[in-house]
Parts: structure tokens; C-alpha cells; sequence
């Protein structure tokens, strides 16, 4: 009687579990255009393939719509797998092809709310792999940003995802060796979606190049120039000021994407603190900080 | 470089094979033992196969061992199935092994002849210095190479006017070969693209079947090329430069401004200096000739011979030490300097120079010229400038550098033969001269043994006179101590429980109490010893890289127990913020981790907490665990993220990791990695070395400023506000790093950013100087 009882349950499960749960169409919000990979659905949940772990749809902590995935680990150092019962709990979700196609996109966002029956978290309390071609892993990210009883927010580049072409699947885990043997953790997820502008934005300037050697013939900067198309090129202009003094400006064409540019510099700059600001249209960058410092090859440094 | 090229070399090989009998005086012999498989198109050669019985062979009288040993299959390992630690060919796989002076003849058609000499082999040959020296009637060469796994090109002239090739081979140790081919002046493009290049390649890179699992993990640079000049273009190259610490693939694109440059820099006396400059050749080159002219200012001169010129390797490399079945194209190995190394068409060809700034030098702008010319092409000249500054660079004493190490001393201990042993006495030198000069003054080390007989407590069979080599030639060359000392704890748990301990200790179990007694007493024999000696401080180092199961944790804490009861101070390489370890705590007196982790404040205060236990740090992200590639990270690990982290030393595995093949990183278990050897035993750099010697000197700027503040400080007065102004702009670098467990690729300062920092530390120095202060 038993085992009737649990045979259909099986079965269901195992439905459930090979079940890709119907793929979403990407929505507009504003300037962006976002496709959910995961929005926390019974049928979501079930796409996902634990470890030593238990994934469950719940609505005790959700950032959008009713519901978020929750990932549940009882941490045993005596359990698991055979080699390894001090393990990585996990849970892995494989995508079907409609979502592999990661670098049509700009950013992989999602947020994770931590709980625990610990007072703190370890240094590293869960890690992010992305699996590429084949499977493979291709990208690990320690989430070390997590703190417990807040939401925390990740939004990774996809322009620093090289191997994500195409993205296979994703996973979170934890290493039970940073953690004790009886610990009680709970994660939940959501937003957990790609999202790229649909009309040219200079959303993000990295400045990578803070000081700079008195002399030098230019400044290293990359610009992160989103929603272009494949040729499609943005004229930047780029302005160096100390107080209300232009010290040099020019003009970038750039293309999507991150890239490095080399902004020229005037022979003689004389050292001190800048102010580097890019301007397209009516969109401006905020201002960077440049510190330029006295030349080491000047003749009267001898 | 790529598949592509290869594919079409080696079918072109295939094809030339076939048709060999068309090439009337090209005359091509494997040489090795009559049941192993013989390349197409070549005569087979073996110990039997005498001359003149035959058209060509050996002596009746030659002592030959012929050696056979084909690598074409994956091996089993604990990791799973392994690359073999070379993949051989029919040609390689076999050869003859010879201590005797041996003669081949062949009968040719009368003429002059090259001769290409294969020379190495596919066996395993630890310890042993194969030196040689090929001889024809009218030229000669001598061969130098240590160890199995690999091979060389050799090539002289022989004159057969009598319609013999004659060719002597005369051991000063011993003489491994494996094929000889013979071809007149017509042959010769043929036979080296044909036959040579594709052997060659297949050596360096992968078996044609096994290339199609690999798939090339790299992405072509996407940079708009900047404008190039018609007199670039006519004389067929440009030069440009990038910041040493800058990766240049083979395809990198220039930054316009920083095509045809001027090098600059600037440095202390005794300090070593890297320039760089970079040729995109339009057009192939045979070779092309770097002239570096001495460095002069009005009152002195930087000597021209002081400025070492090397040229960066491309090697295949994995991405990571022991990932399969990807593969990239990075550059790795700074090669001693050959004006005779052609030049590919469309890849850059990087030149690195290392000025070593004498001691006597003095302070100014010293200028001179780098003269590069191609073979068949117009010169160019690349100023130099080098400002030479007046400070001597302080080292901080209560930091280390030290770094594991395969010491040529356990070979030369192992060597059969004089030749080998005088060869590895002379590589440990030139290896610890080596280590010195990029500031690491400190190598982890090991006692081995058998464990104790029965009844025979306390009697181990140590070498304690190889330590005592060892110890006198560290002595020599100042090194710094304590000695991490690996023992024989696998061997002492073997005895009680028959069985291996395994990677990592995953599958250990509790060893009945015997096991950490007879460890005590080999420590107790090791310390009684090391007092009588008057050796130095050990830190025991019984187990690598623990792992935290609960029974390997127990395991451990018997072990360190053992140690300590033992009277012997303890090593562990395991992460403390990692809480599996926490039963450790009581028995460890140094902890060495990969990031720099616990932080700094939190290690700070368990070192005020705990007196006696320390942080040690052994960076492999940036040593031997990589694609060979995170050279700024490597900076930044050992200069400014050192001085951050509050860590004592650092101590990465590994100076020089030769896995089979030592230039074949595909090949083997895992990836060779780190410093290579040049044929006459002395190191050849990588990039990643020389930017280890680049942090060390931001630390000693740094070390050399807070001394300059501390004397500043406490000769008061305007010494004391020359003090706080330092102080105030070191504070403000210190607040500068970003800082991180681990300093790679990501986050880090440009690499011409760390040049800024530390030279507004030197502004800082020169100022307190100016003040007075010493």
C-alpha cells in the first residue's frame, strides 16, 4: 500500500523535474528590456535540480510578483556524497536554447535574501557558477556581498562573461567546510533575469585609471557604452578640467560594449588633482577623479 | 600557432612521406628497437642494424641500449585519466641510450650533407645530465640536456665526398638519440617544413586525433587597428610598447600612441629595471639584431652588458593547471636573446630588456639607444631614458619571501654520474643566484625517510649531510629562516595502517596512537639534530593542503600533536577562517593560506592574542594556478597587497614545475609552470617572476619610506612635519588599494598605475632626504 502511495508521487516528481517550464517572452520596462529566467513558479522550482539541498517555491521574503525560489541546506559533514560528506550543496538549473543566448544581453541581475541559524555568515556563504558550452563551468563568483535578513542585489556585465556563449545553466552552492555541521541556511531569489537597454545609454563609465604619471601622452579609460547595435558607434565627448579650468577634451567614437580608450594628453599637464566627465547629447557621466602626478623625466628633477 | 597551420604542416609531412623515394638524397633513419613502430618514410635503425652489413648502422662493437617508450594514450592518475607526460610520435617514442663513443655510417651518394640529429628520449630519466658531442668529419657540436620527455634539433654539416657520412657520437655522461636524417643544399626548405617543423610542433602542441578534443579558449583582439605609416609599411614593421606588466598576445593591437616609442624608467642603484618594446612585423623575418648602447649622463655610465635582452615565448597553456581539453595562446617564457629567431608575419614579437642599475651608479637622467634591425630590413632606434635616483632601498626584515622549490641539490644527490653531478651543483647556484636577485630569500624543503625499523626506536635513515649542503649554500647566499620542512608523515601512516594517505587526505582514517608516537620521535631526531648542527629554526610541514572532513581534521590534530610532542614547531597550509579546522587551532604555529585571509585586523588580533602563531601566504592564483597570464596581479600580490594584508611572508608554489615535457604545458598530469632551464642548467624567467622582483621593490620603497618616518619622527622639528607630510601621502596610497583576498585580473590598479604609486613614495623618500634625514 506503501509503495502505491509513492509511486505517483514519484512519477510526478520526475515530471516535474524534467519539465522546463514555459519560457517567458522579454518584457519592456522603460529603457530596458528584461527576460525572466526564473520567477520564482512552481514549475521554476521544479527545473531546478538539488543536491543536499531542497528548492521550494515561498512567500516568506519576495522582491517582485508573489512568490520567490527558496533554497533550503541542513548542513551534515556526515552525509552526501560517499568521498565527500563534508560537500557542496547545491542546486543547478539547465536552460533550455531560448535562454542560453546570454550575450544578446548586458547584465545578469539577480537578488538573494539570506537566513540562517547562525549569527553571521562565513567569508564566503554561497558561490555562483555559470556553465558554458558543453556544461562546463565557465565563471565563479563567490557572493560574498551576502548578509543575513537583507536582500542583497547582484548585477554582473555579461561583457565580463566571455565564455557565457552560449550559457548553459547556472548554480549556487555553498562548501559545507565554511560552515558547522548542523547549520540551517535558507536563500531566496528572485529577479533573476538578463536585461539590456534598447536605446544607446552611457548607463555605466569605468575609470580604471586613477593616477597618472606626469608626462604621460594619454589616459586609460574604459567606457561601457550599452543598448547599441553590433556597428552601431556613439560620439563622446570627453572634457578634463581642474576647477573651472579645461585642461584637454576631445572626441570618442565608441562602440558597444566595454573597451579601453586611450584619451590623448596635452605635453605640459601640470600635476595635480582632475576631473574627467564624458558627455553625449544630453546624457553626462558623473565625474571622475584623475591624479596626475609630477614626472619622474622631468630635466629639472635631475 | 594556430590549428589551422599545424594541420596543414603535418599533412604536408604526410604527403611528403609518401612521396620520399622522389627525394633521390634525402636519407632519413629512426633509430630504436626492432619491435617498435618506425615513422613512415624513415629506414629503421637498431642495435642490430650494423654497418657495413647494411647501407647504414652502427659498428659491430657498439654498446647501444635501445630505449622504447610511446606515450599515445591517457594514464590513469588519482585526478582520473591524465594526459601522458609527453605525447611521442613513431620517431620519438624509441632511440638508443649510449655511455660508450659510438659511430654511425651511412652509405650516401658523394657530397656534402646536413645533418639533422634528433637527440633526447621518451623515458624516464630522473636525475641524469645527458652531455655530448656529435661529430662529422668537418664539424662538431655539443649537446647538453637534462632528463627524459624531451628532445632537440641538432644540426651540422658532413662532408661525404667518399660516399659515407660518418658520424661520431662521444658521451661525457651519455648520449640519448633518435633519429638522423641526411639531405643535400636542394632538400633542405623541404625537409624542414616537411618533416621537422611538423615533429617540432607536435612536440610543442597536441597529436593530430587528440587536437580535435581541444578547443582554443581565446578570443581574437577586437581593437581597430590604429593607422599604420607608409614608412612602417614599406620597411615592413612597426614598433610599439605597453607597460611590461601589460599581457601581449601574439594578436594584440597597438595604442596609437605608443607606436614607435621611447622607453622610460626609473629606479635605485642594485635594483633591477624592465623595459619592453613590442615589433608587428608586416612580413616574416629570419631573425632580426637588438644592439642596446651603453646608458650615459654627464658624469656616468650604465655599461651596455648590464642590460639583459630577452624575447617572449608564446606557449600553449591551459587555463588553469590541470583543466583539459582548452587551451590558449599566452605569452610565458623570457628567452635568452637569439638574433637568429625568425619573426612570424602579423605576431608580435615582444623584447624584454632587465637593466640592472650597478650599486656604484650615480643619480641622474642616463640616456642611450636600442637599436633593432631586422634580417633584409631598415634599422630603428628606440631612445632610452633612465633616471636614476639617489636611495637605497631598505628591505624589511620582519617580512618574508620565500617560495617552494625542487632544489637541484636532491639531483645532484640522486646523479649516477660526475657530468650530472657537476651540472646540478652548477644549476643550484645559478638558481639560488636566481632566486636572490628577485628578492626570495627563503625555499621550502624537505627531510625524508623510512620509517623506523622494528625494534629499532628513533633510528630513521635521514640524509642529514644533503641538509647540511643545502643549509651551507642557503647560509652562503643569506637566506632568511625559519625552513618549512616537509617529513615523512604518509610513509609513518602507511606502516600502521597499509594504506597511502591520498590527495588531500580525503580518505584518511584515525591511525592507532603509534603512528603520532614514532612521529614524535622523528621530529625529536630532526631537532636533536638540527641543534647539534646548529641549523636553523624548521617549521614541520607533515601533510599539503588538508582537507577539512571531520576524520582528516582528527587526523590532523594527532599528527600536529605528534610534531609538537615531538618538540618541532608546526606548518599548515589550510585556510583558518575555514571552521572544519577549528580542532586545529591549539597545534599550529603557522598558518599559510592561498588569499590573504582572515583580514588584516582579524589576523592582527589573533597574532596579539596568541603570541608565536603567524600568517604565512602562498599566492597560487598568481604562481601555479593560472594560464601564466596574471602578471599585474602578481605585482600587486607581492608589493602593495602584501604591505596591506598584514601577512608575514609569502611562499607560492612554485619557483620551477617541469611536468614530462618541460615545454609542453598540455602534457602531464598537470601544467609545468613557473621559471624554464636553458640547456647549460641556468633558469630562464616568465614574466610572472620578473613581476614578483617589481612588487618586492614597491615593498622595499614602501619599507624604506616608513623608516625614513620613523628616523623623521624622532629628530622632531621640521624633520617631524617633513614626517607627516610622508606619512599623510603614504596613508592616502594605503586608502588607494582595493583591497582583496586575491590580487589576479580583476579590480587591480593598471599596471602603470603601480608605477605612479611608487613613485610618489620615491617623491617622499627624495623629500625627507633633501632634509637631512638618512
Amino acid at each position: 500500500m506503501q509503495r502505491m502511495f509513492w509511486l505517483p508521487l514519484a512519477l510526478l516528481t520526475t515530471a516535474l523535474a524534467w519539465a522546463q517550464p514555459p519560457v517567458r517572452e522579454p518584457v519592456k520596462e522603460g529603457p530596458l528590456e528584461r527576460l525572466v529566467l526564473d520567477d520564482g513558479t512552481d514549475t521554476e522550482a521544479a527545473a531546478w535540480q538539488p543536491a543536499e539541498a531542497v528548492v521550494t517555491v515561498d512567500k516568506k521574503h519576495v522582491l517582485k510578483g508573489d512568490t520567490a525560489l527558496r533554497l533550503h541546506i541542513d548542513v551534515n559533514w556526515e552525509t552526501g556524497e560517499k568521498n565527500y560528506p563534508v560537500g557542496w550543496p547545491r542546486m543547478l538549473r539547465t536552460f533550455p536554447e531560448p535562454l542560453q543566448a546570454w550575450q544578446r544581453y548586458e547584465f545578469f541581475e539577480f537578488s538573494i535574501f539570506a537566513e540562517s541559524s547562525r549569527s553571521s555568515l562565513p567569508a564566503e556563504p554561497l558561490g555562483l557558477i555559470l556553465k558554458g558550452k558543453d556544461g562546463k563551468s565557465v565563471y565563479t563568483r563567490p557572493l560574498t556581498e551576502l548578509q543575513l535578513g537583507k536582500w542583497t542585489d547582484y548585477r554582473i556585465a555579461i561583457a565580463d562573461l566571455p565564455g557565457c556563449d552560449p550559457c548553459t545553466g547556472i548554480q549556487f552552492y555553498i562548501s559545507e567546510s565554511n560552515y558547522k555541521h548542523g547549520d540551517k541556511l535558507d536563500f531566496w531569489f528572485d529577479n533573476m533575469s538578463l536585461i539590456r537597454f534598447t536605446q544607446p545609454v552611457m548607463a555605466e563609465t569605468a575609470m580604471p585609471e586613477y593616477a597618472v604619471l606626469g608626462g604621460s601622452r594619454y589616459l586609460i579609460t574604459t567606457l561601457h557604452l550599452l543598448g547599441m547595435k553590433p556597428d552601431e558607434k556613439m560620439e563622446l565627448v570627453w572634457e578634463l578640467s581642474s576647477g573651472k579650468h579645461t585642461a584637454s577634451t576631445g572626441r570618442v567614437n565608441a562602440t558597444g560594449g566595454k573597451r579601453r580608450y586611450y584619451l590623448p594628453l596635452p605635453n605640459r599637464l601640470a600635476p595635480g588633482a582632475y576631473e574627467l566627465k564624458f558627455k553625449c547629447g544630453d546624457q553626462q557621466s558623473p565625474p571622475y577623479r584623475v591624479m596626475l602626478s609630477s614626472s619622474p623625466w622631468q630635466e629639472d628633477a635631475k | 600557432m594556430r590549428n589551422r597551420t599545424l594541420t596543414v604542416l603535418i599533412v604536408g609531412a604526410l604527403l611528403l612521406t609518401l612521396c620520399q623515394m622522389a627525394m633521390a638524397k634525402v636519407y632519413l633513419f629512426d633509430l630504436g628497437t626492432d619491435k617498435s613502430a618506425v615513422q613512415n618514410g624513415f629506414a629503421q635503425i637498431t642495435p642490430q642494424t650494423l654497418y657495413p652489413a647494411n647501407p647504414a648502422g652502427f659498428a659491430a662493437d657498439t654498446k647501444l641500449q635501445a630505449r622504447d617508450q610511446a606515450y599515445t594514450q591517457y594514464e590513469e592518475s588519482s585526478r582520473g585519466k591524465v594526459p601522458p607526460p609527453m605525447w611521442t610520435t613513431p620517431l620519438t617514442q624509441d632511440g638508443f641510450i649510449g655511455a660508450e663513443p659510438a659511430e654511425f655510417v651511412a652509405k650516401v651518394e658523394p657530397g656534402t650533407y646536413h645533418v639533422w640529429v634528433l637527440c633526447g628520449t621518451s623515458t624516464v630519466q630522473r636525475s641524469q645530465v645527458f652531455d655530448f658531442e656529435i661529430k662529422s668529419p668537418s664539424a662538431s657540436r655539443a649537446v647538453q640536456f637534462e632528463n627524459g620527455h624531451q628532445f632537440r634539433d641538432i644540426y651540422l654539416d658532413a662532408d661525404a665526398a667518399n660516399g659515407e657520412v660518418r658520424l661520431q657520437f662521444t658521451p661525457r655522461s651519455l648520449f640519448a638519440i633518435a633519429a638522423i636524417g641526411l639531405w643535400q643544399d636542394a632538400d633542405g626548405s623541404k625537409v624542414q617544413q616537411e618533416i621537422i617543423a611538423p615533429q617540432k610542433q607536435l612536440r610543442e602542441f597536441l597529436p593530430i586525433e587528440e587536437q580535435k578534443k581541444w578547443t582554443l579558449d581565446q578570443r581574437p583582439d577586437a581593437t581597430p587597428w590604429p593607422a599604420i605609416s607608409e614608412t612602417d609599411t614599406k620597411r615592413g614593421y612597426l614598433v610599439h610598447t605597453r607597460h611590461w606588466a601589460e599581457v601581449v598576445y601574439p594578436d594584440t593591437v597597438p595604442i596609437p600612441q605608443e607606436i614607435n616609442p621611447g622607453l622610460r624608467a626609473f629606479a635605485t642603484p642594485g635594483e633591477f629595471e624592465p623595459l619592453n618594446f613590442i615589433v608587428w612585423p608586416l612580413r616574416a623575418f629570419k631573425g632580426a639584431i637588438v644592439r642596446v648602447s651603453d646608458l650615459k649622463t654627464a658624469n656616468g655610465v650604465i655599461p651596455a652588458k648590464q642590460i639583459e635582452i630577452r624575447r617572449v615565448r608564446y606557449m600553449y597553456a591551459k587555463p588553469n593547471y590541470s583543466l583539459l581539453h582548452q587551451y590558449r595562446v599566452v605569452p610565458d617564457v623570457l628567452m635568452p636573446y637569439d638574433p637568429n629567431e625568425p619573426l612570424p608575419e602579423k605576431q608580435n614579437a615582444r623584447y624584454w630588456l632587465t637593466v640592472r642599475i650597478p650599486e656604484t651608479a650615480k643619480p641622474g637622467m642616463y640616456r642611450g639607444t636600442i637599436t633593432f634591425t631586422p634580417a633584409g630590413s631598415t634599422p630603428q632606434d628606440i631612445p632610452v631614458l633612465l633616471r636614476v635616483l639617489p636611495i637605497k632601498l631598505q628591505e624589511d626584515p620582519s617580512k618574508l619571501y620565500g617560495i617552494y622549490y625542487r632544489d637541484p641539490l636532491d639531483d645532484w644527490s640522486r646523479a649516477k654520474d660526475d657530468v650530472s653531478k657537476e651540472f646540478y651543483l652548477r644549476k643550484s647556484e645559478t638558481e639560488m643566484q636566481d632566486l636572490i636577485a628577485h628578492g626570495t630569500r627563503n625555499v621550502v624543503t624537505s627531510l625524508g625517510t623510512s620509517p623506523e625499523k622494528p625494534g629499532e626506536p628513533g633510528v630513521f635513515a635521514f640524509n642529514f649531510d644533503l641538509m647540511q649542503t643545502k643549509i651551507d649554500r642557503w647560509r652562503k647566499y643569506n637566506c632568511k629562516f625559519p625552513l618549512v620542512v616537509g617529513i615523512s608523515a604518509g610513509a609513518v601512516y602507511k606502516k600502521y595502517t597499509g594504506d597511502d594517505l591520498g590527495s588531500h587526505i580525503g580518505n584518511v582514517k584515525l591511525p592507532p596512537p603509534e603512528y603520532a608516537e614514532e612521529l614524535s620521535r622523528m621530529v625529536k631526531a630532526i631537532e636533536t639534530e638540527r641543534v647539534k648542527r646548529g641549523w636553523p629554526d624548521f617549521l614541520y610541514y607533515p601533510i599539503d593542503e588538508p582537507s577539512s572532513k571531520p576524520d582528516a581534521v582528527a587526523f590532523m590534530v594527532e599528527t600536529l600533536k605528534g610534531v609538537r610532542n615531538g618538540g618541532g614547531r608546526t606548518y599548515v597550509t589550510a585556510d583558518p577562517t575555514n571552521e572544519g579546522f577549528a580542532p586545529m587551532k591549539p597545534y599550529v604555529d603557522v598558518w599559510c593560506t592561498q588569499p590573504f585571509l582572515p583580514w588584516r585586523d582579524e589576523l592582527l588580533a589573533d597574532k596579539k592574542a596568541h603570541p608565536g602563531v603567524d600568517y604565512w601566504c602562498y599566492p597560487n592564483h598568481v604562481s601555479g594556478e593560472n594560464d601564466h597570464t596574471p602578471v599585474n596581479g602578481a605585482r600587486m600580490t607581492y608589493g602593495f597587497g602584501f604591505w596591506r594584508s598584514g601577512f608575514t611572508a609569502l611562499i607560492p608554489w612554485i619557483y620551477r614545475a617541469d611536468v614530462g615535457d618541460p615545454w609542453n604545458y598540455l602534457s602531464g598530469s598537470m601544467s609545468d609552470f613557473m621559471n624554464r632551464t636553458e640547456d647549460n642548467g641556468r633558469p630562464i624567467p616568465v614574466a610572472i617572476w620578473e613581476a614578483y622582483r617589481e612588487g618586492y621593490d614597491d615593498y622595499r620603497y614602501i619599507y624604506t619610506l616608513e623608516r625614513k618616518i620613523a628616523d623623521a619622527k624622532a629628530r622632531g622639528g621640521k624633520w617631524a612635519r617633513g614626517a607627516a607630510d610622508a606619512e599623510k601621502q603614504l596613508k592616502w596610497i594605503w586608502d588607494q588599494i582595493r583591497v582583496q583576498p586575491k590580487y589576479k585580473y580583476d579590480n587591480l590598479w593598471e599596471p602603470r598605475e603601480i608605477d605612479v604609486y611608487r613613485w610618489l613614495v620615491a617623491e617622499q623618500i627624495l623629500k625627507l632626504q633633501a632634509l637631512g634625514v638618512k
